[in-house]
């Protein structure tokens, strides 16, 4: 792959869509369309502003408006990566952010920014974009940067109460983008494409990149409102043709599925959890003119990194009910291997570990993590960099993967990663290390992923605690159940019996 | 139904899923002020509701109700 391919493929596509199909609309966000023509000046505008920044990361506030998306595209003309910050995510959590990368300039297109006090107070800029005006195109002379630099950097869960970054270059991006269309999937300009994912969410960089790159118009889900129903709404009243989800969003819709339109859809691609076959099966007979797939990957390898299409007319490969995530990408190397880090044959499970263009150069400034996540490894006469994914799988003789669940304390609530560490170190923090402590994922009666937090105590009145944890986490880390035992069950290795505590809660 | 009485069988149940306790409903109350209306919690409370006011919504109602006035709406019309 030519080391240019991200310039070439993305921003020489994006911009001569904006030239091309300049009166086509590239985005319709809260009921308001925007021509491609607009997205070009709001870049425009962006960038100008950006001339003069210095340090090659900037922060983006993200909220659902076409300033946001262009900021995104702003940066990398200017040779920068963005940090997305949520809005609904804890000021303090977007500030510890802010701080581990040291950002000197934040784009925020609300009028009335919480980060004003941050810009006044670190003597830092802050860019309202939706106050700049548009003063001609700025679309060409890019800057020139090395493939390796970064693209965007996403902060997701860490174990030890702090949030890591996981950083992805341009080059794992073009990779990416190669890779995805070399799955045969098509998109072009007549689609209608659906983002459904925010921007902290690597999937939605995914949606921009497929949609803009192709001239199609991409439908965001506001933020703010309960995704799975303007989810829905929008698959049938704009007749949306391309949609990736979460499956737990399906397992909402499920009850409906008899009366819902999702003719209009011709592919859909299911991630960011692992996908039950029941609940295939009915939203293949509801979605009866789409192509489904199920694509797998975590963010350090950029997105997705394998993929499985579903038959509409057979069997689909699936293991304790869940569907296969299939086969690498293109640009994906993938092994499943035992403790001792040998590959195993296929049908013995073990840790996927994956390798290829599409992996990260690591997290920000961790380098303990750093050498704990990753490993070289000869594979098939080449010195390779492996991932340890911290799935449990097999591969099939097929070389299709099946995905069992995890070797540690990950879990997936909405598509989102949550270390359940993350959250017993902010309780244990609250209780000043006085209480014992265990957050156990489990699914509830309708197969969603819950988390219950167990307190070894007596009961007490626990909305204190909570108040103290949504000042911490984001709102889909919070646990749905707090549960009390005096005294918790043991193993035999007289450590906490989570799986005694688990059965409790299910 | 008339309208208030509505709220006040709506009331505890709308606290009750989305745990909190002291929660004075409005019309205009969406996801956006209440931190824990999720995904999860409104699937709760749709339950709930449907159970309390004996009915049933159809999809294309369900995505209309984002917001508490709307919410109140639907079930006038059911009841």
């Amino acid at each position: 792959m030519n080391g240019n391919f991200f310039q070439r493929n993305i921003l020489v596509a994006l911009c001569e869509n904006i030239e091309k199909e300049s009166y086509s609309n590239s985005f319709y966000i809260n009921d308001e369309y925007f021509t491609y023509r607009q997205l070009g000046e709001c870049i425009s505008k962006i960038r100008r502003e950006l001339v003069s920044v210095e340090g090659k990361v900037v922060g983006i506030a993200i909220h659902d408006d076409i300033e946001t998306y262009a900021s995104i595209f702003a940066l990398w003309m200017e040779g920068k990566a963005y940090v997305p910050l949520h809005p609904n995510q804890p000021l303090e959590r977007n500030l510890g952010i802010v701080g581990q990368v040291g950002l000197n300039c934040i784009i925020d297109s609300s009028g009335d920014s919480v980060y004003s006090q941050w810009a006044s107070e670190n003597r830092s800029k802050l860019i309202c974009s939706s106050k700049l005006v548009y003063s001609g195109d700025f679309l060409d002379n890019w800057a020139e940067v090395d493939e390796n630099e970064l693209a965007y950097l996403l902060f997701t869960s860490g174990s030890t109460g702090t949030p890591k970054g996981v950083q992805i270059t341009r080059r794992n991006i073009a990779s990416f983008m190669d890779s995805f269309w070399k799955t045969g999937i098509k998109v072009d300009e007549t689609d209608r494409c659906m983002q459904v994912f925010d921007l902290t969410f690597d999937v939605s960089v995914q949606n921009v990149l497929v949609t803009l790159t192709r001239g199609a118009c991409l439908y965001t889900v506001p933020y703010g409102q309960v995704k799975y129903l303007c989810a829905a709404s929008l698959i049938q009243e704009q007749k949306i043709t391309f949609s990736v989800m979460a499956p737990s969003m399906l397992t909402y819709l499920r009850p409906y599925f008899d009366e819902f339109d999702a003719s209009s859809m011709k592919t859909c691609i299911l991630t960011a959890e692992a996908c039950p076959v029941d609940l295939i099966e009915d939203w293949l007979k509801c979605a009866k003119n789409t192509e489904i797939y199920d694509f797998y990957g975590p963010t350090e390898a950029t997105i997705y990194c394998t993929y499985y299409k579903l038959n509409r007319n057979g069997k689909n490969l699936s293991s304790n009910g869940i569907i296969s995530i299939g086969k690498p990408l293109a640009n994906i190397t993938a092994i499943v291997i035992d403790e001792n880090g040998q590959v195993i044959s296929s049908g013995g499970k073990g840790e996927l570990c994956i390798a290829g263009d599409q992996l990260t150069l690591g997290y920000w400034n961790n380098s303990d993590k750093n050498k704990s996540a990753f490993f070289e490894k000869e594979h098939e006469g080449k010195r390779l960099r492996f991932y340890h994914t911290g799935d449990l799988c097999f591969m099939e003789k097929s070389g299709n993967i099946m995905y069992c669940g995890r070797i540690d304390q990950q879990a997936k609530i909405q598509g989102f990663r949550v270390e359940l560490g993350e959250i017993e170190f902010h309780a244990r923090y609250f209780f000043k290390n006085e209480k014992r402590i265990v957050a156990i994922a489990f699914q509830n009666e309708n197969s969603l992923t819950e988390i219950a937090l167990f307190i070894e105590s007596k009961k007490f009145d626990v909305s204190e605690l909570l108040v103290f944890l949504r000042s911490k986490m984001p709102a889909y880390m919070i646990p749905s159940r707090i549960l009390f035992e005096e005294h918790f069950p043991l193993n035999k290795s007289e450590k906490i019996d989570r799986v005694a505590l688990k059965q409790m809660v299910m | 139904m008339e309208r208030i009485k509505i709220v006040e069988k709506l009331t505890p149940l709308v606290r009750e899923s989305f745990e909190k306790n002291d929660l004075v409903l409005f019309d205009e109350m969406t996801p956006a002020v209440v931190d824990t209306w999720t995904s999860l919690s409104f699937m709760r409370l749709l339950e709930k509701v449907e159970k309390e006011f004996g009915v049933k919504f159809k999809m294309m109602e369900l995505v209309k109700l984002n917001n508490i006035g709307a919410i109140v709406d639907a079930i006038a019309r059911h009841c």
